[in-house]
C-alpha cells in the first residue's frame, strides 16, 4: 500500500485533488508578473530556513551578539554561508517586495473582490520592514547600533505618541542591551508569528480568488466574448515558477560567496557616531527626504511633520483598493495611476540621491 | 616674597553668589569693567566664588569706600610679584580645595618657587611666567577644558607664546628659540594631534608645568625613561652609558634630539642616515654591530609588512582575519621590543625578540594565505552551484516546453 494510499483511507484528499487540478493561471502580455509573488514567497522561506539555523549559535546579549555572529562566520560549518545569504537574502526580499507592490498597483489588481488581498500584503511589506529594521541591530556592530540610534529617534518625532514609541522600541532611553533583547524578540517570535497568520490569510484569498487579470485584458477578452488562455497551475505554473526559484538561489548562493556579509566593528555606546551612518536601502527615500525638510515649517517641527506626511502618505497608499473606486475607467483611476508613478519615482530618485551624496 | 600662604581663606563657596562688584564694575568700563565679561564662566565663578573671594572686600555694599575699604579686608589687584602667592593662598591649602576635588594637587607653589620663572621672579624679574601668564585671569578654564591654555593640545602654543617670541626672550640669553617648531615636528607632536593622544609628551611632560626647569644632562635619561622605561634600562646597562657621562653629552638627546624627536626606524642605525656615523667611523666595531641589528629587525619588520599585506587581501575579499590581526600585534610587540633593545648594543637581545616575533608573523601570513585559498574554494563552489543551478533551469525549461506549453499568449 502507498502512503498515499494510506492517507486517503484516513482522509479525505478529493476536494484538494480536484482543487489543484481545475486551478490555472492566465496567459497574457503581463502574465511575467504573477511570478514575483511566489518568488516572494521563496525568498521569505529561505530567510526561515536560515534564520532559524542562525539561531542555533547566536546570542542575544550585549556582550556576546557580536561574538556569536563572529563565531558563526568564522568557526561554524558553512556559517558564513548561512550568514551572507540571510543578509543578502533579506534584501532581496525586500526589493521583490516593493516590486510584487507595484506590478499588483499598476496592474490594478488590489480591485474588487481583492481588497483584502491588497491590505493583506501591506501589512506583510510593513511586517517585512520591521523584520529588516530589527534584524539590522542584532549583530550588534557600530553601523547597526547608529542607524538603529537614528532609526528610533526618527520615530520618536511623532508627535503625541512619539516618545512612548521609542521607549517602546528601545526599552529605554537609549539603544542598549535591553533594545538588542527587544528586537530580538520582534525579530525571532512576535514577528514571525504574526506574518505566519497574515501570509496565511493572502495566500488563501489568492487560492480562492485565483490570479486577477489586468482591466485591459479583461476589457479585450469581454469584447471577443471569450476567455483568456490558461495553463494549470500545477504543474505547468508551478514549474516555471521553480525556474525562478532555482535561479535566485543562484544568485544567493554568489552574493554569499563573492561579496560575504561584513561583520564590521563591535558597537561601542560611548563611541562616537561614524560619519555617513544610514539605515538600510529600503528606509533611505524617507531618511534622505527627511533631510531636506526646514527645521521649521510653518511653525511645526519640519521632521515631525515630514514623518506624519509619510505615514498619511502610507495610509492612503494603503486605502488605494477604497479610494479608485472605479478601476477600469475614469479620471480618477489615471490620477491613481499617474500618483502610484510618482511615488515609484520619487524612491527610486530620493534612493540614488542617497546613495551618491 | 616667599612660598608661604598667607592665610587660610575664611570664605567657603556660596550656592547664589551675591556681588556688588559686578554691578558696579560693569559700568565702569574699559580696564575696569573688562574682567566682569568672561567672569561668569570663570571656573571659579561655576564653583560660586566671587571677586571678593580672591581680591576680598564687602561684595554686599554698594558703597565703594566700604566695598573696597580696609576695613572690609580688601586686597585689590596684586602686583606680578604678588600673583604666585595671591593664587596659592587658596590652591595651597588642602583641606580648602578638598572640598573641590578630593585628589587635588596642592603644591603648585611650592613647585613654582623651584622654577626658573619662580627664582627669577623672586629675583624681581617681572616679565616671568606667573600663573596668569599660562592659565589666564577671570576666564580661568579646568586644565581638562579643551579652550584652556593648559589643556595638552594648547600646550605648545601657551609655552611658545614667550619661548618663540625672539624679542621677549632676548635679554634671557637662551640657546635658540626654536622649540615650538621643533616640537610641532616630532613623533610626539603627532601622536597627540595626528593619534589624539592626550597623554602624548608635551613641554610640560619633560619641564614639568609649575616647577618648569630645563633637565640637566645628568637627567635626560631619567626624564626621557619616565615614559621609556625600556629604553633606559637598556641605555643604562650598555657600553654607551659610561661612555656619553665621560663625554658629557646627553644620553638620549645625542642620538634623538630633545625637541624635534622624529619617529625611529633603522635608518638611524645604518645607510646615510645613520646617527651612529656621528661618532662611529665605517668598518668598526660600532658601525658593523649597527648595521647587523638594523639588519635583523628589518627582517621581522619585512616579515610583519608580507603578513599585514597578505591578511589586507584576504579582508578585502570579505574574510574574517581578526585573528591573524591580533597574533600580529604580538610580533609587532617583538619589533617594537626588538627596537628597544638595539640601546643595549647586544645583538643577541635584538635576535631574541626578532626570533620570537618572525615565527608570529609568519603564522599570520600564513593565515593570510589559507584565507585567499577558502576564498578560491568558495568561488569555485558557487562555479559548480551555479551550474547545477543552470542546468536544473535548463532540464525544466525543456520538460516545460515538451510536457506543459503554455497557450498561445492572450493580448
Amino acid at each position: 500500500m502507498s502512503p498515499l494510499t494510506w492517507l486517503e483511507q484516513r482522509v479525505d484528499l478529493q476536494p484538494l485533488r480536484a482543487f489543484i487540478q481545475h486551478k490555472s493561471v492566465p496567459v497574457h502580455r503581463h502574465s511575467q508578473w504573477y511570478y514575483l509573488g511566489g518568488m516572494t514567497l521563496f525568498l521569505f522561506l529561505v530567510q526561515a530556513m536560515t534564520g532559524i539555523l542562525l539561531l542555533l549559535y547566536y546570542q542575544p546579549s550585549e556582550t556576546l551578539a557580536f561574538e556569536s555572529v563572529r563565531f558563526i562566520m568564522t568557526q561554524v560549518r558553512f556559517g558564513w554561508l548561512i550568514r551572507s545569504v540571510h543578509g543578502w537574502c533579506a534584501n532581496l526580499l525586500m526589493a521583490l517586495a516593493f516590486a510584487h507592490m507595484f506590478s499588483t498597483f499598476f496592474l490594478k489588481s488590489y480591485r474588487k473582490p481583492r481588497e483584502l488581498t491588497w491590505l493583506s500584503g501591506m501589512f506583510l511589506l510593513l511586517l517585512m520592514l520591521g523584520f529588516g529594521f530589527s534584524g539590522y541591530l542584532l549583530p550588534w556592530n557600530t553601523l547597526s547600533y547608529f542607524a538603529t540610534m537614528v532609526g528610533t529617534n526618527i520615530a520618536g518625532q511623532l508627535p503625541i505618541i512619539g516618545e512612548s514609541l521609542v521607549r517602546f522600541l528601545r526599552g529605554g532611553d537609549s539603544v542598549t542591551s535591553s533594545t538588542l533583547t527587544r528586537f530580538f524578540g520582534f525579530h525571532v517570535a512576535i514577528l514571525p508569528a504574526v506574518t505566519g497568520i497574515v501570509l496565511g490569510l493572502h495566500l488563501w484569498l489568492i487560492q480562492m480568488q485565483g490570479m486577477s487579470l489586468p482591466p485591459s485584458v479583461e476589457k479585450e477578452f469581454a469584447q471577443r466574448n471569450a476567455a483568456p488562455p490558461a495553463i494549470r497551475f500545477f504543474p505547468g505554473f508551478l514549474l516555471r515558477e521553480l525556474m525562478g526559484w532555482y535561479l535566485a538561489l543562484g544568485v544567493l548562493a554568489a552574493l554569499a560567496a563573492l561579496f560575504p556579509w561584513e561583520l564590521g566593528v563591535k558597537a561601542d555606546p560611548f563611541a562616537s557616531a561614524p560619519p555617513n551612518i544610514q539605515p538600510e536601502w529600503y528606509f533611505l527615500y524617507m531618511f534622505e527626504t527627511l533631510k531636506y525638510i526646514p527645521a521649521r515649517v510653518l511653525g511645526f517641527e519640519g521632521e515631525a511633520l515630514g514623518i506624519l506626511a509619510f505615514v498619511l502618505g502610507g495610509l492612503l497608499w494603503i486605502a488605494v483598493p477604497f479610494l479608485d473606486r472605479s478601476p477600469t475607467q475614469g479620471r480618477l483611476s489615471r490620477t491613481i495611476r499617474g500618483a502610484g508613478v510618482v511615488v515609484l519615482v520619487y524612491i527610486a530618485l530620493m534612493t540614488v540621491i542617497s546613495y551618491v551624496r | 616674597m616667599s612660598g608661604q600662604v598667607a592665610s587660610v581663606p575664611a570664605e567657603t563657596p556660596s550656592a547664589a553668589p551675591q556681588s556688588t562688584c559686578l554691578v558696579c564694575h560693569a559700568n565702569l568700563g574699559g580696564r575696569l569693567s573688562s574682567p566682569t565679561v568672561p567672569f561668569p564662566t570663570d571656573v571659579h565663578a561655576e564653583r560660586g566664588l566671587t571677586c571678593a573671594s580672591c581680591h576680598g572686600g564687602d561684595p554686599a555694599s554698594m558703597d565703594p569706600k566700604v566695598a573696597m575699604g580696609a576695613a572690609s579686608g580688601f586686597r585689590g589687584k596684586p602686583s606680578r610679584a604678588q600673583v604666585p602667592a595671591f593664587c596659592g593662598r587658596c590652591h595651597s591649602d588642602t583641606a580648602y580645595m578638598h572640598q573641590f576635588k578630593p585628589d587635588v594637587q596642592t603644591d603648585q607653589l611650592r613647585q613654582y618657587f623651584t622654577s626658573r620663572h619662580g627664582k627669577l621672579l623672586q629675583q624681581g624679574d617681572q616679565r616671568v611666567a606667573t600663573c596668569i601668564n599660562c592659565h589666564s585671569v577671570h576666564d580661568i578654564q579646568q586644565v581638562s577644558a579643551p579652550g584652556s591654555p593648559v589643556y595638552p593640545l594648547n600646550i605648545p602654543q601657551t609655552c611658545g607664546a614667550c619661548h618663540s617670541n625672539e624679542q621677549y626672550m632676548a635679554s634671557y640669553g637662551l640657546p635658540g628659540l626654536t622649540q615650538e617648531a621643533d616640537y610641532k615636528r616630532s613623533a610626539h607632536y603627532q601622536a597627540l594631534t595626528l593619534e589624539g593622544n592626550l597623554s602624548a609628551p608635551t613641554c610640560v611632560t619633560c619641564h614639568s608645568s609649575h616647577g618648569a626647569t630645563p633637565p640637566g644632562v645628568a637627567s635626560v635619561t631619567e626624564v626621557c625613561g619616565t615614559c621609556h622605561s625600556h629604553n633606559r634600562q637598556f641605555f643604562e646597562k650598555s657600553p654607551h652609558q659610561s661612555v656619553f657621562a665621560d663625554l658629557g653629552v646627553a644620553g638620549c638627546v645625542q642620538c634623538h634630539g630633545n625637541h624635534a624627536v622624529l619617529r625611529t626606524n633603522e635608518q638611524m642605525l645604518a645607510g646615510p642616515n645613520s646617527v651612529c656615523a656621528d661618532c662611529h667611523s665605517e668598518g668598526d666595531e660600532g658601525t658593523e654591530r649597527a648595521e647587523a641589528m638594523a639588519g635583523r629587525i628589518r627582517q621581522l619588520d619585512d616579515a610583519i609588512r608580507l603578513a599585514r599585506e597578505t591578511l589586507d587581501q584576504a579582508d578585502r575579499a570579505g574574510m574574517d582575519i581578526s585573528s591573524a590581526v591580533a597574533d600580529l600585534t604580538t610580533a609587532h610587540s617583538h619589533l617594537v621590543m626588538a627596537r628597544t633593545a638595539i640601546h643595549s648594543l647586544d645583538i643577541d637581545q635584538v635576535n631574541a625578540e626578532v626570533e620570537k616575533g618572525i615565527p608570529v608573523a609568519e603564522e599570520a601570513a600564513q593565515e593570510g594565505r589559507d584565507r585567499l585559498t577558502e576564498v578560491q574554494s568558495r568561488r569555485k563552489g558557487v562555479a559548480l552551484f551555479s551550474l547545477l543551478v543552470l542546468a536544473i533551469v535548463f532540464t525544466l525549461y525543456l520538460y516545460i516546453r515538451q510536457e506543459e506549453p503554455a497557450p498561445p499568449a492572450g493580448p
